[in-house]
């Protein structure tokens, strides 16, 4: 008759014993100083800086005779920092692939200010992204390089490459949205993508606010999933918070969540029109500075990495790449995670690193 | 069915006062500052959650069994417990935001909203009209004190400037206003329906874990923890919300509810810049044309700079010449810079 077998008695013990938890989790949290908690701790140092954005090369950790003689360059999206590649010392993608020989270069896009909210999709692309390639290729005395693009990242990756595909040797996609229109994303459904009717109005906000603040994208982010990120993962903490490495770990993870740069207004409006609402990457109708993106001059070998369970760039939209790109070798790799999982899921780092040294290895 | 909810609820909060005094004590700083600050009180929120969500579904559950017992089934004592809930917490989600018909009393609340957020420039301004010779002629005390003016001025509220007479700037700032105030109403509005929505969707995520606590019941199957529950009902409402997210209804309330607040935003910075311009202060309209200048200009400087590098090196102009062999790891010698 009644499914809850609890008791008063039962519930008040088990609330007691939740905040018994909390208590000595207090001391845990009392003994973390902010310094435990830093991120992207791998050494590395700038090589270039463009107005905001700087380029950072990870200090090798193999001899020099091991190392691929093609370096990677990292292209993160902006809406987060890029330091979840570098999460903490056992989830780190790119010391991973240090270890496994490969050279690696970031692109940090750094925090837009007030007066960086006139910057444009063309400045990300052709001047920040273009400029670090072309560092990277002059640095190393190469024609082309290889690029990895993630989410957003990954779309401008993908513009970037359709644009000038002598610049690139290989190119790896992960986690981008390529189709932004399928069903299967709420922030598409958002926008109001595909429909007849106006939802939020990127031009209004960024009329009255300049650039788009971090928090608002993260409130939206929240919202994807309310209870699992507001409500029940605190709960869940619970269980760890009496270990300090684990309390640690996720610290670390709450403060790249919520360390999210402002959007500059501009770029942020263009892209919210052309891939969004007007999905015009699989359509060739991006223009940018003149050039017309068409993913089909993507003749450099691709690789596509998804994440099965990914709820914020649903795989239907990135397996959509297979479809415009004009590359014959084009390999596909999917993991059994989440967006964020990507990083910082135990099996995927121990998979996904060999996944992307074994495939460049391949195409040397 | 609950009576220690209100207890436990004390105790949390009795703790986090604790915890926040001993913090002080130890770091010297103020307990909000920090991650660890910040975690401590997402989990005393989300304990309290708990806590509420425990209390609302044993209260309900109980109330529902109560019906059962006396004959009804368990789908109308589902409906009749869901119409509590629903006018329960329509009521508290949309309290305060409900408009009034009373103009007179909306422009009421619409000032004292509005005097919370302006700065009370047009007060500084008459009292520094004194001042200013003495300015004009170099005293710096003069200086200070009408600089002093604005910084008192932020204290103060927009009220008296709807009041003050004679200022000569009624009927352009006037117009501003009641723009602004109707951007206001609208904002009124578009937040009532998008609270409406979201209360409509927390009943139904309810209602929902009602239905799956009935299914339970029928399969014989228990919850046995408080952990299982709070588990079930986040999962539960989840779901619910995607749904709720997902209609066009939702999209549609949720953009008018964004556009009319970055709406009212700009009608009020016509405010601002009305008030700022009589001050002789820098508008926020002209700071961003400068930074559109600066930005203009950075980007032509940057490709001066390029065609410059160009010309010096004796370079071709275009960036991306193409080499005699894609794939090759080398760059062609030098003949070919």
């Amino acid at each position: 008759m009644y499914p809850i077998n609890l008791t008063p008695e039962q519930v008040t013990d088990e609330l007691l014993d939740i905040s018994r938890k909390a208590v000595d989790g207090m001391k845990t949290l009392m003994g973390l100083q902010e310094s435990d908690i830093e991120i992207g701790s791998t050494p590395k140092h700038a090589v270039m800086q463009n107005d905001h954005v700087v380029l950072y090369r990870y200090e090798p950790v193999v001899d020099a005779k091991d190392i691929h003689p093609v370096p990677l360059l990292i292209s993160y999206a902006l809406v987060n920092r890029p330091y979840m590649v570098d999460l903490q010392d056992n989830r780190s993608l790119v010391r991973n692939l240090l270890e496994q020989g490969i050279d690696v270069y970031l692109i940090d896009w750094g925090y837009p200010k007030r007066n960086d909210a006139y910057i444009t999709l063309e400045d990300y692309i052709l001047d920040y992204l273009g400029s670090c390639v072309d560092y990277v290729r002059e640095a190393h005395d190469l024609d082309a390089v290889n690029l990895l693009g993630i989410c957003q990242g990954g779309a401008f990756s993908l513009c970037y490459a359709s644009l000038f595909p002598e610049k690139l040797q290989n190119l790896i996609t992960m986690v981008t949205p390529v189709d932004f229109h399928v069903e299967d994303g709420l922030l598409n459904r958002w926008m109001a993508c595909g429909k007849n009717f106006s939802a939020i109005d990127p031009d209004v906000m960024v009329d009255a606010l300049g650039n788009v603040p971090g928090d608002f994208m993260n409130f939206g982010f929240l919202m994807l999933k309310p209870f699992e990120l507001n409500f029940q993962k605190y709960i869940g903490m619970l269980d760890i918070i009496d270990d300090m490495r684990k309390s640690a770990n996720f610290m670390r993870m709450e403060k790249w969540i919520f360390d999210s740069p402002d959007q500059a207004g501009r770029a942020w409006q263009q892209f919210i029109h052309d891939f969004y609402v007007g999905n015009k990457m699989i359509h060739g109708e991006v223009v940018l500075d003149g050039k017309t993106v068409d993913l089909g001059n993507i003749k450099m070998p691709v690789l596509n990495i998804y994440a099965e369970k990914d709820h914020l760039v649903p795989p239907s939209s990135t397996v959509e790449l297979k479809k415009y790109v004009g590359t014959k070798d084009y390999t596909e790799a999917a993991f059994p995670v989440g967006h964020i999982g990507m990083y910082v899921s135990g099996k995927v780092q121990s998979q996904l690193p060999p996944t992307i040294v074994d495939w460049l290895k391949e195409r040397s | 069915m609950f009576p220690q909810a209100d207890m436990m609820l004390e105790m949390q909060q009795r703790m986090m006062d604790y915890w926040s005094n001993m913090m002080q004590m130890a770091t010297g700083q103020a307990a909000q500052n920090g991650m660890t600050s910040l975690m401590g009180q997402q989990m005393a929120t989300s304990q309290a959650m708990a806590v509420r969500v425990i209390d609302m579904a044993m209260n309900t559950w109980q109330q529902m069994a109560d019906s059962v017992n006396n004959g009804e089934s368990w789908e109308e004592a589902l409906q009749k417990q869901m119409t509590n809930v629903r006018e329960q917490v329509t009521e508290a989600m949309t309290e305060g935001i409900q408009l009034s018909e009373n103009t007179t009393e909306l422009w009421q609340s619409y000032m004292e909203q509005w005097q919370l957020f302006s700065t009370p420039w047009m007060q500084a301004w008459s009292q520094s009209l004194d001042i200013a010779p003495k300015v004009a002629q170099g005293d710096t005390k003069a200086f200070i004190e009408s600089s002093n003016l604005y910084f008192q001025a932020y204290q103060d509220t927009l009220g008296k400037i709807l009041e003050a007479p004679g200022l000569g700037l009624n009927r352009e700032l006037d117009e501003k206003v009641r723009k602004s105030f109707a951007a206001w109403i609208d904002m009124q509005q578009t937040s009532y329906e998008y609270q409406i929505i979201m209360a409509d969707a927390w009943v139904k995520s309810f209602e929902r874990l009602m239905q799956e606590l009935i299914t339970m019941t029928e399969n014989g199957q228990e919850i046995g923890s408080v952990r299982e529950f709070l588990n079930r009902w986040s999962e539960t409402a989840d779901e619910m919300f995607k749904d709720i997210f997902r209609s066009d209804d939702f999209v549609v309330a949720q953009g008018k509810y964004v556009n009319s607040m970055m709406a009212l935003r700009l009608r009020q910075r016509e405010v601002s810049e009305t008030i700022l311009q009589y001050s002789d202060m820098p508008t926020r309209s002209e700071i961003n044309e400068a930074h559109r200048r600066i930005y203009m200009l950075n980007k032509e400087m940057k490709q001066l700079r390029k065609e410059l590098a160009a010309l010096r090196d004796d370079k071709p102009k275009s960036a991306a010449k193409k080499k005699t062999t894609t794939r090759s790891r080398k760059k062609t010698k030098s003949k070919d810079k």
